[in-house]
């Protein structure tokens, strides 16, 4: 376990660098992935003026988006396709370790570009969560970091079936976007659409944690759901690991 | 006429290469009607709150998202393929294959090769519009469906010059890949700018013609835009690509090449 953390301290720092190299790439990506939240922010703002906390959970779920963002579709999907993935599977280390490492780098960087935006922008508006709220958003926010790499990852594998890993992880981003709580906060839904999305692994990794932090969900009522389809996910990408592994075939040497 | 056959041909040949893989047919149209599905369900969730949003009906903005995706489906299908990822061709030496080609290398660059599928999501933006026109109360007149079709030909050729233009910047800055942020602007476009407050509006109307993109066309077939405002439209879209023209040019001369 210790090699483990050792080696993917490496990894982390390896890509950290790399991605810095890249910064300005960077940037436009945060820019990207702000956009969702922002609008989100500017229609409900202008659709239920009235509404409780519509800018507090906004600037929160942008903080989530930056910080759970997920792009296994590249770094995986694509080293499937190259042949490249052939390279990682004879290295004395764990396959998955450089998307990984990849992943928390991509985040680390968002997070330390982007997420002083944000806070200006929660300053700005008035919106700054409170404390305890932050502060108890934070086990949430990690869980919805490894749902949504799980997520993410799941629909990467099926590089190992199709060639149309990119579709399917854009057909996960589409729902994601609907019922994970960036269309519409699940509370404004109408119909049971609330009650159904918070059951869903779409909110539990994007919605949740950003509830939380503005002070629309209980912690304590948020963490079984997302450990619960934690628990289905983890043993859904590893059991599409095995299966994708064993068709795996690569040309070359 | 010489340029333009060839342009034919090219699509002609992608389209068929395109048809071979019939399973990938079937998962963009899977996509198309997810998306679709998607959107008109978040507009719906918003209108279950309101009755208005920016001036817009309900009707009104199903037209408009519409519209939004028929753009949207051209883009992906004839511009993102060529122009996705433009300065990596520069900086590796692709692009001088396509200055040693006996054509215009602007049309050649910009939509020599596209992606069939994609124009699924058109074909679903305009089931849409059909649904948000039979929503609203009076149906459109010919005159107005006649401008409307006409905007949405201007709001192609103005997402094309625009995406030209971004790409180009590449001739200036290699290391510069604007294709994030055009995407992420475009995201806005799926409103009506009426929306939006100042100065954003004013900046999504003039400095960034988002609201050329979708706002002006829905507002000819559900509002009966003004000659004036469809007139402007126009001479916008005409002088954005006369600019994109020039800047491609200027960017030419100063390409060296990659490659030898």
């Amino acid at each position: 376990m210790r090699g483990f953390a050792r080696l993917l301290a490496v990894a982390c720092w390896r890509e950290s660098v790399t991605w810095w190299s890249l910064r300005s790439f960077l940037i436009t990506l945060i820019v990207d992935q702000s956009v969702a939240p922002l609008l989100g922010l500017l229609v409900w703002t202008a659709a239920a003026p009235g509404a409780h906390g519509v800018t507090s959970y906004y600037l929160a779920l942008a903080a989530v988006q930056l910080l759970t963002v997920s792009f296994e579709q590249h770094t995986f999907a694509n080293a499937v396709y190259d042949g490249t993935f052939a390279d990682t599977l004879v290295r004395p280390q764990p396959a998955l370790l450089g998307a990984v490492a990849t992943n928390l780098a991509i985040r680390f960087w968002y997070g330390v570009f982007g997420l002083p935006v944000v806070v200006a922008a929660a300053a700005a508006t008035g919106a700054l969560p409170r404390p305890a709220a932050l502060l108890a958003a934070v086990p949430s926010l990690l869980l919805a970091m490894a749902l949504r790499f799980c997520l993410t990852c799941g629909a990467s594998f099926s590089a190992f079936w199709t060639q149309r890993a990119h579709g399917a992880v854009s057909l996960m981003e589409t729902l994601l976007f609907l019922l994970g709580g960036m269309a519409a906060p699940l509370a404004l839904l109408p119909g049971p659409g609330a009650a159904v999305g918070r059951l869903l692994p779409f909110w539990a990794a994007l919605g949740a944690p950003a509830e939380v932090a503005s002070g629309q969900a209980d912690v304590l009522q948020v963490l079984p759901v997302q450990l619960g389809w934690l628990v289905v996910l983890v043993g859904a990408v590893a059991l599409l690991w095995r299966r994708g592994l064993r068709r795996f075939a690569a040309v070359g040497g | 006429m010489h340029t333009l056959r060839i342009l034919a041909a090219l699509q002609s040949a992608a389209l068929r290469r395109a048809l071979a893989h019939r399973a990938d047919f079937a998962f963009e149209l899977v996509l198309a009607v997810v998306g679709g599905v998607s959107s008109l369900a978040a507009l719906g969730a918003v209108y279950s709150r309101t009755r208005a949003l920016g001036g817009w009906d309900p009707a009104s903005a199903v037209v408009l998202l519409g519209t939004f995706q028929i753009v949207s489906g051209l883009r992906s299908a004839l511009v993102e393929p060529n122009l996705a990822w433009f300065h990596q061709r520069l900086r590796d030496g692709r692009f001088d294959q396509v200055l040693t080609q006996p054509a215009s290398s602007l049309l050649l660059a910009t939509l020599g090769g596209c992606a069939p599928a994609a124009l699924l999501q058109s074909a679903a933006g305009v089931l849409v519009v059909a649904g948000g026109v039979a929503a609203e109360p009076a149906p459109p007149s010919v005159a107005a469906v006649a401008v409307w079709l006409l905007l949405t030909a201007s709001a192609s050729a103005v997402m094309w010059a625009t995406r030209t233009l971004v790409a180009a910047v590449g001739f200036w800055a290699l290391g510069l890949a604007l294709d994030s942020v055009y995407s992420a602007t475009w995201q806005f476009g799926r409103y009506p700018v009426q929306l939006y407050r100042r100065p954003l509006d004013l900046v999504l109307t003039y400095a960034l013609p988002v609201g050329l993109i979708a706002t002006v066309p829905a507002s000819a077939l559900v509002r009966d835009a003004s000659l004036l405002t469809a007139a402007t439209a126009l001479a916008a879209t005409a002088a954005l690509c006369a600019l994109t023209a020039a800047t491609w040019s200027r960017g030419l001369r100063r390409y060296t090449g990659a490659t030898s």
